[in-house]
């Protein structure tokens, strides 16, 4: 495989779309306990701790820049490479999967009710595994461009939502400390592409952390920013609909475009297929790691994610048990943090040694 | 060793006999019936000049060399090698001359139009340049039309294009390295650049790789584009063609590497960016702001040409409620008269503007006129007339197929693009369409050519470089020294 080089500041718009992937087909659960102001708390506490979190992967990246986890693992020792190899790829496989099947509710629910899923699945797993053999820089460049474009949809959303705007509908719940762990956690599971840092250390030649660190931060002030404006906008309302970001845009409108939420489903759309792919482009290096003989590992990784999906698109679920403890906080706690520091403790035992 | 032949002659030496070197000049062009041979004696001294019929200017022959060579007075006993010598030494009689004891330097000569003169007892070949072969004149590009820019184009004399480049860029840091390439033809290529703007490993790496091609001729600039693109399978290109020799000296003074092919007014720049198929030379003519406000119509337009057709029939199809009431009724009052699916109706109109625009291209000109009047207004009006398709439908394919002409380097993407668009739009509404974008947008921002990505300097972001993108600042400002492709972020060219 080609080794493939990416900017810092790359690396920080790509993380980032992939985040507000995630927002933008976000279900609010205010209707278990949950208000916007606890979710808007739990945002900062869940930022505060993912920076403690990632401190690991940023060691593990002074020390050896030039590989990811997976492979400095290899390079240690073959059994340990292969267990962590594999635990990255479940993870990443079940979050891709995961992502599909969240990214197809939500087009099929809210714009093709009669769409057939099966070949709409496919159809958008082909283009992910495409734009993922393409490779990361492609992947990379790309989320710059369709990052302007979510800038400049937000800026329209929030101008035509203007008169929508009523901030008596911001109040701040005390109420919050029963759910509020539970939200740091749900939070947590949401913001699975932090794991890609573990991955991505290989592609970034300098400022790696620094770009963790502005990711963070930017992603704090973009879910801040969207949860806001959905509260201002839609207030109670946004209890009660499944996709508050969306329903902002539906809001929205001029005389000549009566509402905005289909083409906000493009934008939404792009940015799955960034998402799907990047993670397609993990699952298919992870594998290339671990059997660099191994051909069509990005076919391999798109028809493994359609399998995954196959379970909710028969059953119509929108969740399985298994695969949201897979892709759990936990699960993200023990790839960005444990992980790393485990291998990170090893090499510096080793490099004492030596 | 055996005489030399068609098939077999490119390292034979040339014979100390006059007669056995013409022998075998007649085999090798196997009694091509365009050799002239000239034989006449200075002094006692056999001689032969060589040349091809229609390849060498009469007067200049006969002005440069058959004159001064018949009025040479010369002792009888003059040996050959003293008039040899005599005639290479003391005479000039040509500019462009050359020296040769191999065959096939000779015949390459005289296949480039040279005259080759022949002295009985010398085994050297003395190579005149006295061209002059029909070339068409330096005309106005037929394909790059401008506003205030110069009017002259390359012309398929591969130097007569060369000194064009030349009148532009009088530094000796310009360079043309000539060469031949092809297996059969031996084409004259010429890679023209300015030497302290290109990484040598450039040059060399394009040296190879036309060297290595295995063409037997080249007829056209599109035979060596695909040697010369490191890209993936897309449908956009890391090298771009120009026919005019003011945008071919700008690319020059960016750090571009040219390509001068004999036979083909079409020069190649390499490596291309995708933002230059919407600079145009009157841009910088133009004042800044009317510049920047051009550059956005012709973005606006290609965006225009490849998905507004397809947003129509998504919109409709599957999305009516993005429209306020008033639009949506006229629409559908009209759609609803028609007889075949809206994604079918506009394939057709635009499969039938291709073929008329095929026919009016293919055609003589002035019965292209015809065709296209005949093509656009006829059958466009008869075809909405007889309620087959409908007006709004056609006047968002006329709005489309014109704005691809906005930017006719993108006219072959574009026109594929659309189509595909319409089917994706047609099966599954804005969806697939921001499906196709979203390939388009990956794909052409992993190209990358000779390590300068193609996006560039959009993704990656180079923020000096917007300020000829974005808008179009003024001189003053843009003329910064070395502005080249090569400070470009995330180019990596060596």
């Amino acid at each position: 495989m080609k080794k493939y080089t990416i900017g810092w500041g790359q690396l920080l718009i790509l993380l980032l779309l992939c985040r507000i992937f995630t927002l933008m087909t976000f279900v609010p659960l205010i209707g278990e306990g949950y208000t916007f102001s606890t979710q808007l708390i739990a945002s900062v506490i869940s930022t505060v701790i993912q920076a403690v979190m990632i401190i690991p992967v940023i060691l593990l990246n002074k020390t050896i820049s030039s590989k990811s986890t997976t492979e400095i693992a290899f390079s240690r020792n073959k059994v340990w490479g292969y267990i962590v190899s594999i635990l990255y790829f479940v993870f990443f496989i079940v979050y891709t999967a995961n992502g599909v099947i969240c990214f197809q509710r939500f087009i099929t629910v809210r714009f093709y009710p009669s769409a057939n899923r099966y070949i709409w699945t496919a159809v958008l797993l082909i283009v992910c595994i495409y734009c993922s053999y393409l490779g990361i820089e492609g992947l990379a460049r790309s989320s710059g461009i369709v990052f302007v474009l979510f800038v400049a949809m937000f800026v329209l959303m929030t101008g035509l939502s203007a008169a929508d705007i009523d901030l008596s509908n911001y109040y701040f719940d005390r109420t919050y400390n029963s759910s509020l762990f539970s939200a740091v956690t749900e939070d947590l599971a949401r913001n699975g592409e932090i794991t890609v840092l573990a991955f991505m250390m290989k592609h970034v030649e300098k400022k790696y952390r620094c770009s963790a660190y502005c990711y963070l931060a930017s992603k704090l002030i973009a879910v801040e920013a969207v949860m806001f404006l959905i509260t201002v906008v839609l207030g109670d309302f946004a209890a009660m609909t499944d996709y508050p970001f969306l329903t902002v845009g539906a809001y929205a409108g001029v005389r000549f475009i009566q509402r905005f939420d289909s083409i906000y489903m493009v934008i939404w759309t792009i940015t799955a297929v960034i998402n799907i792919s990047v993670m397609l482009y993990i699952s298919s290096g992870i594998i290339n790691e671990a059997l660099p003989k191994m051909k069509y590992k990005h076919c391999i990784s798109g028809v493994i994610v359609f399998l995954l999906c196959l379970p909710f698109l028969i059953s119509g679920e929108n969740k399985l048990p298994i695969y949201g403890m897979i892709s759990s906080s936990y699960s993200v706690i023990l790839l960005i943090m444990v992980i790393p520091f485990i291998i990170y403790i090893e090499e510096k035992i080793r490099r004492k040694k030596a | 060793m055996s005489l030399p032949d068609t098939y077999n002659y490119m390292n034979y030496p040339l014979s100390m006999s006059l007669e056995e070197n013409i022998n075998s000049i007649k085999s090798i062009m196997n009694g091509s019936s365009d050799l002239l041979v000239n034989d006449f004696k200075i002094a006692n001294v056999k001689c032969c000049l060589l040349c091809l019929e229609g390849m060498v200017s009469t007067s200049t022959i006969t002005n440069l060399i058959l004159v001064p060579l018949t009025e040479l007075s010369m002792p009888d006993d003059i040996t050959p090698d003293q008039l040899y010598e005599h005639i290479s030494g003391r005479m000039l009689i040509a500019i462009d001359r050359a020296f040769t004891i191999e065959y096939g330097v000779l015949i390459a000569r005289l296949m480039s139009g040279f005259a080759v003169l022949l002295v009985d007892g010398v085994a050297t070949a003395i190579c005149l340049g006295v061209q002059g072969y029909a070339t068409r004149g330096v005309s106005e590009p037929s394909s790059e039309g401008n506003i205030r820019g110069s009017h002259d184009g390359f012309v398929e004399t591969v130097r007569t294009n060369m000194s064009l480049v030349r009148r532009r860029i009088k530094s000796p840091l310009l360079q043309f390295d000539l060469f031949s390439v092809t297996t059969k033809s031996n084409v004259d290529v010429i890679i023209a650049y300015l030497d302290d703007r290109v990484p040598k490993k450039l040059i060399n790496d394009i040296k190879k790789k036309l060297q290595s091609m295995k063409l037997e001729t080249i007829l056209g600039s599109g035979y060596v584009e695909p040697y010369l693109n490191d890209t993936k399978l897309s449908m956009f290109s890391g090298v771009s063609v120009t026919e005019r020799p003011d945008v071919f000296c700008a690319k020059l003074l960016e750090g571009r590497v040219g390509l001068l092919i004999d036979g083909t007014p079409f020069a190649i720049v390499i490596p291309s960016l995708f933002i230059e198929n919407f600079q145009t030379l009157d841009d910088y003519n133009f004042r800044p702001y009317f510049a920047t406000f051009l550059r956005w119509i012709r973005y606006g337009a290609f965006l225009m040409a490849a998905y507004l057709p397809a947003l129509y029939v998504a919109i409709v199809t599957f999305h009516p409620e993005l429209f306020n009431h008033t639009l949506l009724v006229t629409l559908a009052v009209a759609e609803e008269q028609e007889p075949l699916p809206l994604v079918a109706e506009v394939i057709i109109s635009l499969l039938s503007y291709e073929v008329i625009k095929e026919a009016a291209v293919r055609l003589p000109k002035a019965v292209g006129g015809a065709v296209s009047l005949v093509g656009g207004l006829i059958i466009g009006d008869a075809a909405v007339s007889a309620g087959i398709i409908s007006n709004p439908l056609l006047l968002i394919c006329a709005i489309s197929v014109t704005a691809s002409f906005v930017v006719p380097e993108l006219n072959q993407p574009v026109t594929v693009l659309r189509i595909i668009s319409v089917i994706a739009g047609g099966v599954s509404g804005l969806y697939g369409i921001a499906l196709i974008a979203a390939v388009m947008t990956v794909n052409i921002c992993s190209l990358e050519n000779y390590g300068v990505p193609v996006m560039s300097p959009v993704s990656p972001f180079t923020p000096a470089a917007m300020r000829d993108v974005l808008v179009r600042i003024g001189f003053k400002k843009l003329a910064v020294k070395n502005a080249t492709v090569e400070n470009l972020k995330g180019v990596n060219m060596k």
